[in-house]
């Protein structure tokens, strides 16, 4: 049981020393001044929107659109995948207007999610490069300017990643928390995985990437659902880079609700549940240049899990007296100071965003007990899913995130 | 909530935290406790903004580690619960004292940029930098005066925008860079009404510079809208009598009667 115990306690520790080293090189990175300088000559750009039922959001996406300032050619394909609300009448709209935006219907089609539409998309396009984004986005006008910039800039690169700020991060709790977890996990891990490793990971929006390399890659899995840490994980294979740049803001929505929030997320990480079965089989995925994505992601939704899990099934048996602890080590103190460290990582990123408020740090420190033990509770669902779905040997279903209305422009 | 109640709220935090802190533990936490809470303050008051979270932050975790190695190496350390309720009351106390200070410091920067861009709203309708209706009527007015001193023609011309379903104000601000464009930076003047449509000021300029502009107005649109028909009525009226109030009537007039 103590050896039990001081392995569980170490991994802890290597995970939270891990994660403070990506925070300290997120921080540095966050700090720099925008490196890169303007061009000569920019290549072409299609932005690819796939869309299943956004008329709650689809206008404000597109006016956003229209208003991105690209020196180059910029065009904007709104990818229709049958929806039944009003996303066609905006979507044509606004191509019968602006010479930049084009709606096409996507022929329907198995399996249903955003791979098979991006596919699609990328069938009939004909510019250097593609950028992707959610059809609840509203990215600011120089941030594809700026993803350009980095990828033509960056030795080895072939796309670059931006950073996706929450739109609706005031409107409760969950949101707020959710706005953390995306300025703390999303960009300062990402931009510290950058600054010390020089790797990037594609977020499933505002990313840039060039059409030749996922050609090349063969597109993307059509039965990934998350497509982005799926494409990512390929693309390092390759040995080609994507810088991190936090300069390229796009804002888009997060779920309002409990409900949805379990349902987006389950989807997520039945995505990775997918990866990590892959990268079991394939051994592409422990080369060289993509053995730090396969670590991390084999330790966070592998030996993680299963450490916590079996940890807090002791930790409760233990005080039933079922099984008993003779260590001299003071677990609540080590215990109390990896919870001190996470908070501390929670609290760098609100700074460095400008969003330190009284209000948003005590939210900050409640994170590790609420939203942060969702996790556990998510990855047992979506194991659960994941393997039902094997043994019935059916396709896992995309499930669209709802929208909701207000603070979109 | 509004900074003075956050601001009251923290100040409550950082004296409770004071006086708790000195309840828990022995002479020897205490002590140090005094240290580190002097160390803090001295610390938020004395270091350039840049700095003092990185050294809060600091002081946080070495405290916190310190504390774990006492009671790791040390048999005689106080009881864990204790030293984990006086490092919440410390770190408490410094987020707080922080948190006091950064909202004082941020309502005095807010306070002078808001200043500032009041300044320029006052000048500016703030989405597309055309003039505020203020301004470009107080401008108008101006140039008028002038031009009729030295007997140069204006001509007044709005520019309404056909209705829209969902793509209003994709359009509007569309056009507000097309208009922008297409007019003489140095001579002309435009603004946005409140019902949306566009109003522009040609300054010394005639029939033939009217038609000018409405063609540059069809060619710039051309390059970033598909549709063949312009979105958008242009109508102009000659600035009867140098009065900017008379000529925009009239304008209304014509453009009812359209």
């Amino acid at each position: 049981m103590d050896i039990f115990f001081i392995t569980a306690m170490t991994f802890f520790w290597v995970l939270l020393i891990y994660y403070s080293w990506l925070a300290v090189g997120g921080v540095i990175h966050r700090r720099r001044i925008y490196p890169f300088e303007k061009l000569d000559d920019y290549p072409s750009v299609s932005i690819l929107i796939p869309a299943h039922n956004e008329g709650v959001v689809m206008q404000y996406t597109l006016q956003a659109m229209q208003a991105l300032e690209y020196p180059g050619r910029l065009q904007v394909i709104l990818l229709d995948d049958n929806s039944s609300d009003d996303t066609e009448a905006i979507g044509r709209e606004y191509s019968r207007l602006f010479s930049r935006i084009h709606y096409v219907q996507v022929p329907p089609g198995e399996p249903k999610g955003k791979s098979r539409v991006l596919n699609h998309g990328l069938s009939f396009i004909d510019t250097e490069y593609f950028l992707v984004y959610d059809a609840d986005n509203q990215p600011e006008p120089d941030a594809v300017q700026k993803l350009v910039e980095a990828a033509v800039q960056t030795k080895k690169a072939v796309g670059a990643v931006g950073y996706v700020k929450t739109v609706n991060a005031r409107k409760n709790l969950l949101t707020r928390m959710i706005a953390l977890e995306f300025e703390v996990f999303q960009l300062l891990m990402q931009s510290g995985r950058w600054h010390w490793w020089k790797m990037g990971s594609l977020a499933g929006t505002n990313m840039l990437l060039k059409v030749s390399a996922l050609e090349e890659l063969g597109g993307y899995d059509e039965y990934a659902l998350a497509e982005d840490a799926e494409l990512t994980i390929r693309v390092a294979s390759k040995g080609w880079r994507l810088p991190v740049v936090p300069e390229a803001r796009t804002w888009e929505q997060e779920p309002e609700q409990l409900r949805i929030f379990i349902r987006q997320r389950t989807r997520w990480l039945i995505g990775n549940i997918y990866l990590l079965e892959k990268s079991l089989k394939d051994a592409s995925f422990w080369n060289r240049t993509t053995l730090i994505h396969s670590i991390q992601h084999i330790a966070t939704y592998f030996f993680f899990v299963v450490v916590l899990f079996v940890s807090n099934v002791l930790l409760i048996l233990s005080l039933f007296d079922v099984v008993s602890v003779s260590l001299a080590v003071p677990l609540l103190m080590v215990w109390f100071m990896s919870y001190i460290v996470y908070t501390s990582q929670i609290l760098s990123a609100q700074v460095l965003e400008k969003d330190a408020g009284s209000f948003q740090v005590a939210v900050g420190g409640i994170m590790y007990f609420t939203y942060a033990q969702l996790f556990l509770v998510l990855l047992a669902k979506s194991f659960f899913s994941y393997f039902a779905s094997r043994i019935r040997k059916r396709t896992i279903l995309w499930d669209k995130t709802e929208r909701f209305k207000g603070e979109n422009s | 909530m509004k900074p003075t109640v956050s601001m009251t709220i923290l100040f409550t935090i950082m004296t409770l935290c004071l006086l708790l802190m000195f309840q828990v533990g022995g002479a020897l936490l205490q002590a140090i406790s005094m240290m580190l809470v002097l160390a803090a303050v001295a610390g938020m008051a004395l270091l350039p903004k840049r700095y003092i979270f990185p050294a809060a932050l600091s002081l946080i975790l070495l405290y916190g580690f310190y504390l774990t190695g006492w009671s790791v190496f040390f048999a005689s350390a106080p009881a864990q619960l204790t030293l984990i309720s006086h490092h919440i009351l410390f770190s408490l106390f410094t987020v707080s004292v922080w948190l006091f200070f950064a909202s004082f410091k941020t309502l005095l920067a807010e306070h002078a940029a808001l200043e500032k861009q009041v300044d320029e709203l006052k000048k500016y309708e703030p989405s597309s930098m055309l003039l505020s209706i203020s301004e470009f009527e107080s401008r108008v007015e101006l140039m008028l005066t002038g031009m009729k001193r030295r007997g140069e023609s204006g001509y007044l011309l709005h520019i309404v925008l056909k209705p829209q379903v969902y793509a209003t104000a994709a359009l509007q601000k569309s056009m507000s860079g097309v208009i922008l464009e297409s007019i003489r930076a140095q001579y002309d003047m435009a603004t946005i009404n409140q019902d949306g449509s566009f109003s522009v000021f040609l300054q010394n300029t005639d029939e033939t510079g009217v038609g000018i502009v409405k063609n540059r107005l069809d060619e710039n649109r051309q390059k970033i809208m598909a549709a063949e028909e312009p979105p958008y009525d242009v109508y102009s009226s000659y600035m009867e009598e140098y009065d900017f109030h008379t000529s925009a009537a009239q304008l209304y007039r014509v453009r009812k009667e359209a």
